[in-house]
């Protein structure tokens, strides 16, 4: 409270005895000054040099506005051309992403073709056999390994295999309208007469739902069987064709328990592998 | 001494920026002049004097008051001194009655200012020797206008002188 009283007193004083600095002992010769510039400005016209110097210093100033409108041209510009370099760099961009998409589908082409090309060479041991092609558009692993194909004709029947670029791959499980489910060999649904290329032993080959193995069945302990051997098709029975590779044993096992032998069989092809499946009767 | 001398700013600064303000309004002045290319000019750089006159009558010295007015007759195109004359003239009897003037209403400090805008611009009439009934007109209008500034001067002027000196 008294530091404000204080203040405001403070405040009063210094505006009631305020003096002003225009003295008449300094505002009579300030006058007297300036009637002597006016008296020289008048004889030796000062103001047009002193004008004249001003344009000369000021001269940068005037160009300002023409400097300024140069500027927001090069601004403009170079925004503008900025611009267009950022949509071409858009454009090449989603030109590289079309030729990239392009090179993909042709390298989709070209293996595409290779496949068939293996297919067609396969068919020509078929002779006389009609072929059908079908485009696999699904793939399931579980529960059961099954691939979907897409088919465009009737002339398909359930007692027809199924091949792709590596050979004999599975069966027709399941004929549909336009397409058909197909098991591959080592489902265990699945028995194939095969042959064993070394001693030309007849044998049959058992899915074990595992991939790419299969096991012999019955193969009683005097055989002649080794890891390494080919199996083959057999043909007998007429549900599979003759002479076609299955696989090679990868596991012979004794058991003390068992008149018979554990062989196991390894398989040489992808079922999941490729994009067509050719159908034929066996 | 106390707090409150404490928070004033140095002198040397609020001498500058007496001389700042004059410029700034001289400049404007000047600005006003080429842009409506009037006869006569709407005299802000005198309402500022007036004003640090009134209001500081202690730190308006005459060097500024010279200055302003020296630069105003480089660029409005008078004799050098001119507005020196008419400044130093304003500067003498504003600080010779700035108890009175200070005491008065905001609308009885515009008519002061309206009457020494008046002859201010009579004393320019009398120079430039331009008597005509256009030049009266503009007398009038910028007389008017000068009165109606004249609070927004103030204000601005007196804001700033605040917050310099105090800080708030």
């Amino acid at each position: 409270m008294f530091g404000g009283e204080h203040k405001q007193t403070d405040i009063a004083q210094s505006a009631i005895f305020t003096t002003g600095s225009m003295r008449a002992s300094r505002f009579f010769p300030a006058i007297l000054f300036t009637f002597l510039v006016m008296y020289g400005d008048y004889t030796f016209d000062l103001s047009s040099k002193i004008r004249i110097g001003f344009s000369y210093i000021f001269s940068p100033l005037a160009q300002i506005e023409y400097l300024a409108k140069d500027g927001l041209k090069s601004f403009n510009s170079y925004f503008s051309s900025h611009k267009k370099l950022s949509e071409e760099i858009v454009t090449l961009k989603n030109q590289i992403r079309n030729l990239e998409n392009q090179n993909l589908s042709l390298q989709n082409t070209k293996s595409s073709l290779n496949e068939l090309e293996e297919l067609l060479g396969l068919s020509k041991s078929f002779q006389d056999r009609e072929i059908f092609l079908g485009k696999i558009t699904d793939l399931k692993k579980f529960p059961k390994e099954f691939i979907s194909v897409e088919i465009r004709t009737n002339n398909i029947t359930k007692d027809m295999i199924a091949f792709n670029s590596f050979g004999l791959i599975g069966v027709i499980d399941e004929l549909l309208t336009n397409s058909v489910k197909i098991i591959p060999l080592h489902d265990k649904a699945i028995k194939v007469p095969a042959r064993n290329s070394r001693t030309l032993e007849n044998i049959i080959i058992v899915g074990t739902g595992e991939q790419r193995t299969f096991k012999i069945e019955e193969f009683k302990k005097n055989g002649d069987i080794k890891e390494g051997d080919e199996i083959i098709s057999s043909g007998l029975g007429d549900r599979f064709p003759e002479g076609f590779l299955l696989g090679r044993v990868s596991k012979v096992k004794e058991s003390d328990q068992s008149n018979f032998l554990l062989v196991e069989v390894k398989n040489t092809f992808d079922f999941s592998f490729g994009s067509i499946v050719l159908f034929t009767k066996p | 001494m106390n707090n409150f001398e404490d928070k004033k700013s140095s002198i040397f600064n609020f001498y500058f920026f007496v001389g700042f303000s004059l410029i700034v309004s001289s400049f404007f002045e000047v600005l006003l002049n080429d842009y409506f290319l009037s006869r006569l000019t709407l005299p802000l750089t005198l309402m500022t004097l007036v004003y640090w006159n009134i209001a500081t009558p202690r730190n308006i010295g005459f060097f500024w008051t010279m200055l302003s007015g020296f630069i105003l007759d480089i660029f409005l195109g008078y004799f050098l001194g001119v507005h020196v004359f008419i400044f130093l003239l304003a500067s003498y009897f504003s600080q010779r009655y700035f108890h009175r003037f200070r005491a008065l209403f905001r609308l009885q400090q515009s008519l002061i200012v309206a009457i020494i805008v008046l002859i201010y611009q009579i004393y320019f009439i009398l120079i430039s020797k331009i008597f005509s009934l256009s030049i009266y007109f503009e007398l009038l209008i910028l007389t008017i206008i000068s009165s109606l500034f004249w609070p927004i001067i103030y204000g601005i002027l007196r804001y700033l002188r605040i917050k310099l000196t105090y800080g708030k």
